[in-house]
């Protein structure tokens, strides 16, 4: 393993737990197919599919029409064919935000793991095509 | 309970264990959910005398969880991941735990195996009898389904005592008769260290062995303390003299053991 790969590794590893209030990174207005999964409030399983509303590489947003809480735990995946280089495996997510939003809840949450949900490719390439201004951009910060 | 209601309460426990917990603080802990990315990490309330229970009725509504899912056709592996992640929300609920990275080392560990339907606990107990304070590392493990804990020194894999899930309910019982125990047996391990020790060096020729009587093994010692002199039987469970070898007995003896010494000089 090369110096550049172990720094990557060592820095997505203190990424994945570093306390929430110090995380800033950018995100993009990215419409995703996933898959998210958990147990509701009535103790029963859901998997429900959505697309995200915005991504990063260390969190996202989406709709769901499950009520969620803060530090509520949920699995997430990207559905197969949505993203090429997408893990079939799912990454576990912690709640950071709900807001309640007509019949449905937009959640914000915080990946749990290092595991690359989606690619850098994908969010390098939203990156440009936001920078070249095809397309409305939208840059935020998590706070 | 119902499923969707879990709340851990700690606090609740210490209040129950106080006068009998030794340390003031409940101390940090580390609660692991095997295969889960992070540690759930407790400042205040890792002491298994407020920890232990709520979280043992915790994981046992979650294994519950995994078992009906399963039931109603959720793949086993799903169920063990959702049921992990709903024992991790819940106690997320409670303020004092937070998420931190793998890795690091805490006085008191719970690992929580939904898979394997198992919970261990490591963890400290300190006990004091005539002014001679002890420190015993200890693992208690037990299935999360029911049935009797397991309480064993990590470090030789012995085991100290099983204790029934209705005792490690007490209050303090960890802090006061669990490390009591570790200390008697500490004790008694010692006793019977100095006995060998002090037999060990002063003999001339010793045999030992294992006899079963009534179906029970039992380990014997034959001693004989200088050339010439009788050989003793000692009970190797109690170190204690149970008699003496007949000269009859003896003759046979010496002819094992002659041939043992041949066999040694021929090689």
């Amino acid at each position: 393993m090369g110096r550049q790969d172990e720094q990557e590794e060592e820095r997505d590893s203190r990424m994945a737990t570093v306390h929430l209030h110090e995380r800033r990174e950018a995100r993009y207005s990215v419409p995703i197919a996933i898959e998210v999964s958990g147990i509701s409030r009535e103790g029963q399983p859901f998997h429900e599919r959505t697309f995200t509303l915005d991504v990063s590489q260390w969190g996202c947003g989406f709709k769901i029409p499950v009520e969620l809480k803060k530090d509520d735990i949920v699995a997430l995946r990207v559905v197969p064919g949505s993203s090429e280089t997408a893990p079939l495996t799912k990454s576990l997510f912690q709640v950071v935000r709900v807001t309640p939003e007509d019949d449905a809840w937009v959640v914000g949450a915080w990946k749990m793991d290092d595991e690359k949900v989606w690619s850098a490719e994908t969010l390098a390439s939203f990156e440009r095509e936001q920078s070249t201004g095809a397309e409305p951009a939208q840059r935020d910060t998590d706070s | 309970m119902s499923a969707h209601h879990t709340v851990i309460s700690p606090g609740k426990a210490a209040e129950d264990a106080a006068p009998h917990a030794k340390s003031g603080t409940g101390g940090p802990a580390g609660v692991e959910i095997v295969n889960f990315p992070q540690i759930l990490y407790t400042r205040s309330f890792g002491d298994p005398d407020m920890l232990f229970v709520p979280l043992l009725d915790a994981t046992r509504e979650a294994y519950d969880m995994v078992e009906r899912l399963s039931s109603h056709g959720e793949n086993r592996a799903n169920a063990v991941m959702l049921s992990g992640m709903h024992l991790a929300s819940a106690l997320l609920r409670d303020s004092s735990f937070s998420l931190i990275a793998r890795g690091q080392s805490h006085e008191h560990v719970y690992t929580v195996d939904l898979g394997a339907g198992t919970l261990h606990v490591n963890t400290r107990l300190y006990a004091s009898v005539s002014r001679r304070t002890s420190l015993f590392k200890v693992e208690i493990v037990g299935k999360i389904a029911g049935g009797p804990f397991v309480v064993r020194n990590p470090m030789q894999g012995s085991i100290i005592t099983q204790v029934e899930e209705e005792k490690l309910r007490q209050p303090g019982y960890f802090a006061s008769t669990l490390a009591q125990e570790c200390l008697r047996v500490q004790i008694e391990k010692e006793r019977v260290g100095r006995i060998e020790e002090t037999i060990g060096p002063a003999l001339h020729e010793e045999v030992r062995f294992t006899i079963a009587v009534g179906g029970n093994k039992v380990p014997v010692a034959l001693r004989q303390k200088e050339a010439g002199a009788p050989w003793e039987i000692i009970d190797g469970r109690i170190q204690e003299w149970v008699g003496t070898l007949t000269p009859e007995v003896e003759k046979n003896l010496k002819s094992v053991t002659n041939f043992i010494k041949e066999l040694f000089a021929q090689k």
